[in-house]
């Protein structure tokens, strides 16, 4: 077999479980499940309203923000013979907000423009180094406050993006991916289980999204506060982004 | 025979003799050097850059001609534009570049209906003066390799007067759309060529010299203030600014390629496509088709994005690096928004939608096909190119000098996996679809 056969056949031995089982395939689904269940309550997990939103998704869409999650550098998963920068990954992501169909609505705009701040969030840890395959080591204990700020910008983000309508099974994949990005400088430390914090953050985002819709009413009639929160998450990125240049 | 398809034999032909005739020396790794008369000074140049452009101009103006549905009589005009560039691409003088870019220029604007003349002028011939400007002072002669490995540097007002011509050139469709609002017409697919010539007149520069660390700093941050200047403008609903925002990250990526060869490869793929990208999303005027083109569109610029931002993090340009990717979405998701007045050329769109995606999946090939002769040809200005590394059966891979991974774009990878996860989506929604007996018609319409 030549080399170059070789590293494709290692590429998609490894690629296969990290696709179906973890972190992609059944992991996903108990995080999409988890995310369902927070922010719908129990008919959203219901047979017919899974399969309706399936029949509802646009499949590209999903598929990358799928491939996302499954390339995620967690530390548990399969050790893929060639890593993918975060970098990549977040390009990755933006491409399948580019493509998802359910956002040619009025707020699709809004949703897409949260997409580019929450981008901008999850790059934010590479300007504190020149690695883009990880973030910088000891990234948290020399800029926890930027770390914080990136984490704000995202549940934030994604929080808006909910709320203004992005709730299909691709957006829900491409949040919990968000969040996975976002959280990628803590992977490397011991105290550390990337599955809680993951499926915490997306708990947290799914009952925020919940609970802002309550206070703040639906996206057609957006008050004063409400168009402030949509600038946050922008905002947020770029104080991480100076900050983690500093 | 009509003027569009007397454009597309001879731009086609134009594209296949220079292949014909030039690319086994290219190919050789050889360069050279033409004079119009036995002994006279050698006033062309032929070498992986001038090659790589001059058949990418015609194939782009083509495409562009291809389409072309009008009988008007100052089309004929039309034929100074193929004419200028390919002046251009293989000048060896940089006067003769000039003359090549204003031949180019005066072709668009002697085809044009000139409702405001002395503007339409301004904005076609302006940058000519900075750029002569620029060959006045800058202190580097033809653009040839200095004899002897030696190491020119362009002034720093040159450096300057070079960025402020090749904005100037990029500014042009975006004005021209201003000034003849006449956005429907084919003759406006036309100027994104155009204003590619802008970017690659700096690329030209590095042929012969090298930018010193005040260069670096200018191109850089000339080009980081343009592309932030695209998003915010975008964002305010200015239509039309996409080959300006790939033209900004090009000029980062050159300003950067005395520094680092990878943002030169960026940046070289990037100008080969804004010659490209903003003709394929003009011919879809259909909103059906639009998230596709611009998701092909998007996809196709990665490999060339992310090389910049390579070059840019080895660099210490780190926030350079990190604005570029969300202001680069931003300019796509605002590019040509559907106006449904005209048709869409499905034939052709969709030939294009299929190179921009293997070219996507398969960066590898452009790389080592294009770019790498391209930046090769750069050597008064960029260093080698060793440190970017192709793997054939995954993608590319930025390697340090101490053998270490920096980087790593696995796009063929990750385009299996991408297409894997689709069928599985695919057959999981057909299974779905029998068991529970559900028919299309419960897909609302947005999805079909």
């Amino acid at each position: 077999m030549t080399p170059e056969l070789a590293q494709f056949s290692d590429w998609v031995l490894a690629l296969l479980p990290r696709l179906f089982i973890y972190p992609g395939g059944l992991w996903l689904l108990a995080g999409v499940l988890l995310v369902r269940l927070a922010g719908g309550g129990a008919t959203a997990i219901r047979p017919g309203v899974w399969l309706d939103d399936l029949l509802r998704t646009d499949l590209p869409s999903l598929a990358l923000a799928w491939v996302v999650v499954a390339l995620l550098p967690l530390p548990e998963a399969s050790i893929l013979p060639s890593p993918v920068d975060i970098w990549v990954l977040a390009a990755l992501l933006a491409l399948s907000l580019l493509l998802d169909v359910g956002l040619r609505n009025p707020q699709g705009l809004v949703i897409k423009q949260t997409g580019v701040a929450i981008t901008l969030a999850v790059l934010a840890p590479l300007a504190a180094g020149d690695l883009p395959i990880t973030a910088p080591n000891d990234y948290l204990n020399h800029a926890p406050l930027a770390f914080g700020l990136t984490m704000a910008a995202v549940v934030l983000g994604v929080v808006v993006i909910l709320w203004l309508g992005c709730r299909g099974l691709a957006g829900q994949v491409r949040c919990l991916a968000w969040l996975g990005l976002a959280l990628a400088p803590i992977y490397g430390d011991m105290w550390t289980i990337s599955t809680v914090w993951i499926f915490g953050a997306a708990v947290i985002v799914a009952l925020g999204a919940r609970g802002f819709e309550r206070i703040a009413g639906t996206p057609d009639d957006l008050r004063g506060w409400t168009r402030v929160i949509l600038w946050l998450p922008a905002c947020l990125a770029l104080g991480a982004l100076l900050l983690a240049a500093l | 025979m009509k003027p569009g398809t007397l454009g597309l034999v001879g731009c086609g032909l134009a594209a296949g003799l220079q292949l014909l005739f030039f690319l086994p020396v290219v190919g050789e790794g050889r360069t050279l050097d033409v004079a119009l008369w036995a002994g006279g000074p050698p006033l062309f140049r032929v070498d992986g850059l001038s090659l790589t452009f001059g058949v990418a101009w015609m194939v782009a103006l083509a495409f562009a001609a291809g389409t072309i549905q009008s009988k008007d009589r100052r089309w004929a005009w039309i034929g100074l534009v193929p004419a200028g560039l390919l002046v251009s691409a293989y000048a060896r003088e940089p006067v003769l570049f000039y003359a090549g870019w204003e031949m180019a220029g005066l072709g668009v604007w002697l085809s044009v209906s000139r409702p405001k003349p002395a503007k339409l002028a301004a904005m076609i011939h302006g940058p000519g003066l900075a750029l002569l400007a620029a060959i006045a002072v800058g202190g580097a002669g033809a653009f040839a390799p200095p004899e002897g490995g030696a190491i020119q540097e362009w002034a720093p007002v040159a450096v300057v007067l070079l960025a402020v011509a090749a904005v100037g050139r990029m500014l042009t469709p975006a004005l021209y759309e201003r000034l003849t609002s006449d956005a429907s017409e084919s003759r406006s697919l036309l100027l994104p060529v155009l204003a590619s010539t802008g970017p690659f007149f700096l690329a030209k520069a590095l042929v012969a010299a090298r930018w010193d660390a005040w260069g670096v700093w200018a191109l850089t941050l000339i080009g980081t203030t343009l592309l932030l200047g695209v998003a915010i403008a975008t964002l305010r609903g200015v239509p039309l600014l996409l080959p300006l925002g790939m033209g900004a990250i090009a000029i980062i990526g050159l300003g950067l390629a005395s520094a680092s060869p990878l943002a030169a490869l960026g940046a070289i793929w990037l100008v080969g496509l804004g010659a490209f990208v903003p003709l394929v999303l003009a011919l879809d005027s259909n909103s059906r088709y639009l998230p596709w083109t611009r998701a092909a569109a998007v996809a196709v610029s990665l490999p060339g994005v992310w090389l910049v931002v390579q070059g840019a993090l080895e660099t210490h340009y780190t926030v350079t690096a990190i604005v570029i990717l969300p202001a680069l979405i931003l300019a796509y998701d605002m590019a040509n928004r559907p106006r449904g007045d005209t048709p869409t050329h499905k034939a052709m769109l969709f030939a294009a939608l299929l190179v921009m995606v293997a070219l996507a999946a398969y960066p590898q090939v452009a790389v080592e096909w294009f770019a790498r002769p391209a930046v090769g040809a750069m050597a008064g200005g960029v260093g080698a190119t060793g440190n970017l590394g192709s793997r054939w059966g995954l993608g590319l891979v930025s390697i340090r000098p101490d053998e270490s991974l920096s980087a790593a774009l696995p796009a063929t990878g990750i385009a299996v996996a991408a297409f894997l996860a689709w069928v599985a989506l695919y057959w999981l929604r057909g299974l779905l679809i029998a068991i529970t007996n559900r028919s299309d018609k419960h897909i609302p319409p947005e999805a079909q």
